[in-house]
């Protein structure tokens, strides 16, 4: 049989460091967050000040728990716990951004680029990205117990998916500088 | 596992981790370099109006309070010169003679219209210093953003039924006088026109005369 312990552990490990760099991401710049969610909510009947600093302090919690839960997610309780989690946040954040690109509503900044100089316009890629980390998140419920010697692999793919990851971001952003996309 | 296998596995770990490293670094200069080429790129993108069609009508009211209609079609038979023009551009100041004696030369011909677009006591001051007076000045951002003026001084040749006849950037009498002999020669040269134009607006040559 093939083993398939060491991606699975690097997906874990991923998405962990990509959830708490998006909490951090998220932490530092509250306000730009607010105006984030702002945008997602325009012309809807959710509106106000407190309800949307209150959104944005539930979404930074539910993504840090989400990144406990999947860095915690070796401990059995925790396997299917990190994998729903994940997989209803990115699922959430998906049907969101489709939601507002069906009904119209043209979001120039997805806040999601990490406080990075390039915006990233909510389009059908975001969405497409957002169902993948959804998948991957569901993978955690597969249960993975990788052994010592697999920690040159689990790091490295780890490394390796992330950087990816930066790099889609990074080519996906400058399509939206030469308005190739919007 | 052998330690040799080990040695190998890290460094292709190793080689992978700094490609993807030198890659995210490409990635980024590439969206550098794209957002310092950003203006001029979405100059070129803009949706100008093309030699040939019709200009959209402006109503504006000029400096001095006339009712202006730019683009409009000219009932006594007169085609229209609109330069683009600002104060802050030397080369603009250098043209405006030439433009005023091409305006009276060919007054019978051609109405000359100034336009640019900011505070118009800088506008008036600019007008009355260079004489510009007796000419119908206006001030609008739609009109530049229109015909896509990313570059002055511009001009734009508007026959009496109210179509583009020719445009392009204007740094000389000559290049003037280009436009307005695209202007008298009519669809007859349009092709060699656009393609002389194209050469222009990216900057590979002067506009030359065509014949």
């Amino acid at each position: 049989m093939i083993d398939i312990t060491m991606p699975l552990a690097a997906v874990r490990v991923a998405l962990a460091i990509l959830l708490m760099a998006g909490v951090v991401h998220k932490l530092r710049d509250m306000t730009a967050l607010r105006g984030a969610i702002a945008s997602y909510l325009r012309d809807t009947p959710f509106q106000g000040a407190q309800l949307i600093a209150t959104l944005a302090a539930a979404i930074t919690a539910a993504e840090a728990v989400t990144a406990l839960a999947i860095a915690a997610s070796w401990v059995a309780p925790f396997t299917v716990f990190g994998a729903v989690l994940g997989a209803a946040l990115f699922m959430f954040y998906a049907a969101v951004m489709a939601y507002n690109i069906a009904r119209g509503n043209r979001i120039a900044d997805c806040g999601c680029s990490f406080g990075g100089q390039q915006k990233q316009t909510v389009g059908w890629p975001l969405v497409l990205r957002n169902v993948l980390l959804a998948l991957l998140a569901a993978s955690v419920a597969i249960p993975a117990r990788p052994s010592a010697l697999d920690w040159m692999g689990v790091v490295g793919f780890a490394a390796l998916l992330l950087l990816m990851y930066a790099i889609w971001n990074e080519l996906h952003a400058n399509r939206v500088v030469t308005g190739e996309q919007h | 596992m052998n330690t040799w296998l080990l040695v190998v596995i890290a460094c292709q770990w190793l080689g992978l981790i700094g490609l993807g490293v030198l890659v995210l670094g490409i990635a980024r200069q590439v969206g550098v370099l794209h957002q310092r080429l950003g203006p001029a790129g979405a100059l070129m993108l803009s949706k100008e109006l093309k030699v040939g069609e019709r200009s959209p009508e402006f109503p504006l009211v000029a400096l001095d309070g006339r009712q202006v209609l730019v683009g409009a079609a000219d009932p006594q038979g007169r085609s229209s010169l609109i330069a683009f023009v600002s104060p802050d551009c030397p080369v603009c100041a250098s043209l405006l003679p030439t433009i005023k004696r091409i305006a009276v030369e060919e007054s019978s011909k051609l109405k000359v219209v100034f336009a640019s677009d900011g505070d118009p006591a800088v506008h008036r001051r600019f007008a009355s210093d260079k004489g510009l007076d007796e000419f119908p000045y206006v001030l609008s951002g739609d009109l530049g953003r229109s015909f896509g003026i990313g570059r002055l001084p511009y001009a734009v040749i508007i026959d009496a039924a109210g179509v583009i006849r020719s445009q392009g950037l204007v740094n000389n009498r000559e290049h003037l006088e280009s436009l307005l002999e695209a202007n008298r020669l009519g669809v007859a040269s349009i092709q060699d026109y656009l393609a002389k134009r194209a050469q222009v607006e990216s900057g590979a040559v002067p506009p030359v005369k065509i014949a």
